[in-house]
């Protein structure tokens, strides 16, 4: 599907999740001391205190585009379709069930009615289509309005042409009929999104731009979930409450206070004095000294992200030279970036999809570090160890973590004689080059919105997200009409064929070096029992309780 | 002060000396001053030789030897990407002194021109130049050099530039009113009334006797000017990776302080002792060239 504008995010700004309608196999999450057989009843009661590491931009869900907006809207807005907090598999929201017509383009959700806005009235029909409407509208200049754009009407709203999408019916007070212009078996995946979730419209609108900003009060920002807001006190805290009337499994935990902090060593050091009972980011260049201080406290998640080494097909030296692309592939040596530069806490990628995404293909057969292929390759693009070519331009946002990376390309590459000039770049210009092409080699970080393999692979690779999102510039006829077969496809089985088949040629033209797979390293408490963290990075609030 | 003995004794001294011999011996006085000078002459040895000094590559990458400690063959350890600090200490020096030598002269030159043109013609054109120095420096120094830097993007010439054009207000200052002091003099008065053109007056008679401050700035700015690059690499915003920078190499080891602290250790150390050293040799320029001890200038 579609998406918008470009949006890129940094590692922190990890995006949203979604279900696999489609398979039974979910991503993997990670769980704290829960997992074990022995695992004590869950006690109620108690506050969380969560550290977090920046504040959220908005709770308001039409702006909920970072990872820390996503992780507090998430426990205060409820949306048709949630995901489980494991598997990510896309499981009953506010919708009880749905069901597709026979050509799959028309889905019926029928709303359960027993679910309660905060404030305590009830949810009904319309209210989904408000706030929907309100998302897609013009003027909303939402960042996250993509899940809905595969619906009839859509693009009229999103321009300001109409007020209301086309394709959204109410039935009755329990029932909405979606239509979308295509078979897309992603949809209802996309739609676990929180953006799309549901608020009291009324409330909202009366609180106009301070609308889940920090002077937001529980008067004006009332949601669906199991939780409701308390307070903002801007740039120290956000408080959230367990919301009794909850129609779904109530939370253990009374409150979550989420502390914010400006860095990661302040972050410790509270977690260390016993003022937190988790914490969210830790310093760089500490993990191993971290993990030998709390050796049982720790828990690591693989994430739904794949960071690569883009190669600008329009631009020399990479157009129209695959050889000159496997050179460098088969230069790099990407695990020994990860276990110096990055402290174990990535792994090796082999693809255009993380190894916990739905697709994923182990066996991939993308070039391993090898420099006597290498330099082979670098023979047969013409420029037998390096000669002939001239430096090229690698530009990378700047951080620390992200310069050493570059420095360690750079040293690996001049091995085999390519000359790389380091670029280092702000984020909006880093973003504004990539995106216009300027490039000619360069860091991308893709991180998923929702777990499904069309959110890499038809975002990334597909000629209609030239310039957008496809920064690359990358375009093959017979993968992109794979990658329409792949979001029409509504078997499971056929459809994940389809998406390794994809794979499989992608990697043939090497667009790209894939190179890691990044994972995180929290801090629990002691007292924390059955702390999930999804794949999407997600914390779940829901089902986490304190030991006395 | 004409009549204490000593000057009397030390005026004797200085009468055939010239200016820079006359500070030399009044430096050599002072102690804390010798050793600021012994230490920029180091760093400049330091920078001069670094190619033979260095046993490493600086830049060379070698990941397997990622973070060792301190030990013979890596005299100050290595970095996370196995590169040979001591290595990449000495060639700092190199980056730290042509940084800070250039991006100064830059500054003393615009400030020197500015300065003297103000100063000396007066009327309009002062006011305007004024004018024009006031609005530059009333950017910070710091934040307008990263300013300018986000906008060119790092690279050493960029770096020039930078600390260079954000610099020389205060030296359009110093000379302005040095130079308005010093035209006011009767043989200036004398040599405007043998004829003497306006730049043979500012260039032979103005410059010369308004140079002493100047010196004393410089010496004091160029540390300032050494710790300014720092800061910019620290921020990413200084010398081009993977050449050495003492900032960059402080931002780089800043989140191993607590389990490899060699990594910032060294190039603070570096840092440290060279602003020591341009700042000693500053206070003991400004005591010997102190205007109100210029024997000669009481004369």
């Amino acid at each position: 599907m579609l998406k918008g504008k470009g949006r890129w995010y940094l590692v922190i700004a990890v995006l949203l999740a979604v279900a696999l309608i489609l398979s039974g196999c979910g991503p993997n999450a990670a769980l704290t001391n829960g997992d074990k057989p022995n695992g004590a009843t869950p006690v109620d009661g108690g506050t969380f205190r969560f550290g977090m590491i920046s504040s959220p931009s908005a709770l308001e869900p039409a702006f909920l585009e970072e990872i820390n907006g996503i992780q507090i809207g998430k426990e205060l807005y409820d949306g048709l379709v949630k995901y489980d907090p494991s598997s990510l598999e896309v499981m009953p929201g506010i919708a009880e069930k749905w069901d597709y017509s026979a050509d799959k383009k028309v889905i019926k959700f029928h709303i359960r009615d027993d679910v309660k806005f905060h404030d305590g009235t009830a949810v009904k029909a319309q209210d989904v289509l408000d706030v929907w409407n309100r998302l897609a509208a013009k003027d909303t200049l939402s960042p996250v309005a993509f899940p809905l754009e595969p619906i009839v009407g859509f693009a009229e709203v999103n321009s300001g042409e109409a007020k209301t999408i086309s394709g959204l019916k109410k039935i009755d007070d329990f029932t909405i009929e979606v239509t979308l212009r295509d078979k897309n078996a992603a949809f209802l995946t996309s739609l676990g999104h929180p953006a799309v979730s549901i608020y009291k419209i009324e409330s909202a609108l009366k609180a106009g731009k301070d609308f889940g900003r920090p002077v937001a009060t529980p008067e004006t920002l009332i949601g669906t979930g199991a939780f409701k807001f308390v307070k903002w006190n801007s740039d120290q805290d956000v408080t959230i409450e367990k919301f009794d009337d909850y129609y779904g499994t109530k939370a253990h935990v009374d409150r979550v206070v989420y502390k914010i902090f400006n860095d990661e060593s302040t972050a410790l050091n509270e977690f260390r004095a016993g003022n937190l009972d988790y914490v969210d980011m830790l310093p760089p260049g500490q993990r191993k000294s971290i993990i030998k201080e709390f050796p049982d406290q720790a828990i690591n998640q693989t994430t739904l992200t794949t960071q690569f080494i883009g190669f600008n097909l329009n631009k020399a030296p990479f157009k129209d030279n695959v050889n000159l692309r496997k050179a460098i592939a088969y230069a790099l040596d990407p695990q020994s970036i990860i276990d110096t530069v990055l402290e174990g806490d990535s792994t090796m990628s082999n693809g255009p999809l993380p190894s916990t995404m739905p697709g994923y293909d182990k066996d991939l057969k993308a070039p391993k570090f090898d420099p006597a292929k290498a330099k082979e390759y670098l023979a047969l693009a013409g420029y037998p160890d390096g000669k002939g070519l001239a430096p090229i331009q690698y530009a990378y946002n700047f951080n620390q973590e992200n310069q050493k990376i570059a420095e360690a390309f750079q040293g690996q590459l001049k091995e085999i004689g390519i000359q790389i000039e380091l670029r280092n770049m702000e984020w909006g210009s880093y973003v504004k080059a990539m995106q216009s092409g300027e490039n000619q080699m360069f860091r991308v970080n893709w991180v998923a919105d929702y777990p499904d393999p069309a959110n890499f692979l038809n975002i990334l690779y597909s000629k209609s997200q030239w310039g957008m999102n496809n920064v690359i510039f990358y375009s093959d006829p017979v993968v992109e009409s794979l990658l329409t077969q792949g979001l029409e496809e509504t078997d499971t089985t056929q459809r994940m064929d389809i998406y390794k088949r994809i794979q499989e040629l992608v990697v043939e033209d090497q667009p790209a070096v894939w190179t890691f797979n990044p994972n995180y390293l929290r801090l629990f408490g002691k007292k924390v029992h059955d702390l999930t963290i999804s794949a999407l990075d997600h914390k779940d609030m829901r089902t986490v309780w304190l030991s006395k | 002060m004409s009549t204490n003995s000593d000057a009397d004794k030390t005026l004797e001294l200085y009468e055939t000396s010239s200016l820079f011999l006359e500070m030399w011996v009044r430096l050599k006085r002072n102690r804390r001053a010798i050793f600021g000078l012994f230490l920029v002459v180091f760093l400049i040895l330091v920078a001069l030789f670094a190619n033979v000094i260095a046993p490493y590559d600086p830049v060379q990458i070698a990941l397997k030897d990622s973070l060792k400690e301190p030990n013979l063959a890596h005299l100050m350890g290595t970095d996370v990407l196995g590169r040979d600090i001591f290595s990449r200490i000495i060639y700092g020096a190199r980056a730290s002194l042509i940084i800070g030598v250039v991006a100064t002269s830059i500054s003393v030159v615009i400030g020197v021109i500015i300065g003297a043109f103000s100063g000396y013609y007066g009327g309009w054109l002062d006011s305007l130049m004024m004018r024009i120095t006031d609005i530059f420096s009333a950017f910070p120094f710091f934040l307008l050099a990263i300013a300018i830097m986000t906008f060119l993007g790092p690279s050493l010439l960029n770096i020039f530039f930078a600390l260079g054009i954000v610099g020389w207000t205060n030296y359009a200052r110093l000379v302005r009113g040095q130079v308005i002091l010093v035209k006011e003099s009767k043989y200036i008065e004398a040599a405007r009334s043998i004829g003497a053109k306006d730049r043979r007056i500012i260039l032979r008679h103005i410059l010369p006797n308004a140079i002493a401050p100047v010196i004393v700035y410089t010496a004091l700015n160029i540390g300032g000017v050494i710790l300014a690059e720092a800061g910019l690499s620290f921020l990413g915003l200084g010398v081009r990776p993977p050449a050495p920078s003492w900032g960059s190499m402080l931002a780089e080891g800043k989140d191993f302080i607590f389990n490899a602290s060699w990594l910032v250790v060294w190039p603070g150390v570096a840092i440290f002792l060279t602003v020591l050293g341009y700042n000693l040799l500053g206070d003991g320029l400004r005591n010997a060239l102190d205007p109100r001890l210029n024997l000669r200038r009481i004369k």
